[in-house]
């Protein structure tokens, strides 16, 4: 579970262009959204995209996109039970 | 009409109204990238903005640098600009997308209003605002219409030019902060939209 939080930690900020912040500045518990990492409704498409072209994960149903993206933790855990 | 102050970029050098503020050997993105990690900008969406709009961004910055913005609504400021590329490097890049997934960070930057919009939410601007489509830099359309800003509406000052990206070797910027009022240093006139 680790190294994939590490991999997603690395993945996340290449994908959502997040230049200014280090893959070992992110807390795995913080949100990803709102007061978080601050990311937009446009980062929430591509955090989708990521999904699918790297884990072969379709998510469709928006309710559970707030609840697998509430953070990298809950991303992990989501791809390990899914993929 | 006065303008208060303006900015050009161009071939790895960024200037305004009081001479040379930044140059650079490099390539476009690396340039603009440098001038935003020296000049102690904080705004971490430049980071994902597509090259026309980080320059019209970066031009924009050192327009407003000394302009008291608190003086006016923000219906009260405008933007009149054209370029000839319209989106189309990021249009090119975003077919590419395509062949996989396409990226919707992507298709936003191939709304060619889109650098206007990021002008416009980071000094919360609200009022009028125009992008003309030409061949080539038309000083003519973008100082008439800014005319007719001023004269139809509540506009007080305007952000008015042209920002073009073509590819990290060519691309333009030439922005021109203008005023309503008298005081300024120096005329809007086409002359100056030419020759400043």
């Amino acid at each position: 579970m680790d190294a994939l939080i590490q991999e997603l930690k690395v993945k996340l900020i290449e994908q959502l262009n997040l230049e200014d912040i280090q893959p070992d500045e992110i807390d795995a518990a913080q949100p990803l959204f709102g007061d978080g990492l601050g990311l937009d409704s446009i980062d929430a498409l591509e955090l989708i995209v990521l999904m699918e072209r790297d884990y072969g994960i379709k998510i469709s149903d928006p309710n559970e996109g707030k609840k697998v993206f509430l953070n990298l933790n809950t991303m992990a855990a989501y791809i390990q039970a899914n993929s | 009409m006065q303008i208060i102050n303006h900015c050009n970029i161009s071939e790895g050098k960024i200037s305004d109204a009081q001479g040379v503020v930044f140059t650079s050997e490099l390539d476009l993105k690396p340039f603009l990238k440098e001038f935003y990690r020296t000049s102690g900008i904080l705004y971490p969406k430049f980071y994902k903005m597509d090259e026309q709009c980080k320059l019209a961004f970066v031009a924009t910055e050192v327009l407003l640098q000394n302009f008291e913005r608190e003086q006016y609504k923000d219906e009260e400021i405008a933007i009149v600009l054209g370029n000839s590329e319209s989106t189309l490097a990021t249009d090119r890049s975003f077919w590419e997308s395509t062949s996989t997934i396409a990226s919707p960070a992507l298709f936003v930057y191939t709304l060619p209003n889109i650098m206007i919009g990021e002008m416009a939410i980071r000094n919360k601007i609200k009022g009028e605002n125009f992008l003309f489509i030409s061949e080539k830099y038309d000083a003519q359309l973008i100082f008439q219409q800014t005319e007719l800003v001023f004269l139809n509406s509540s506009t007080q000052v305007a952000i008015v030019g042209w920002v073009n990206y073509e590819n990290e070797k060519s691309y333009c910027a030439k922005l021109f902060l203008v005023t309503k009022s008298s005081e300024g240093n120096g005329t809007f006139s086409l002359d100056n939209l030419i020759n400043l």
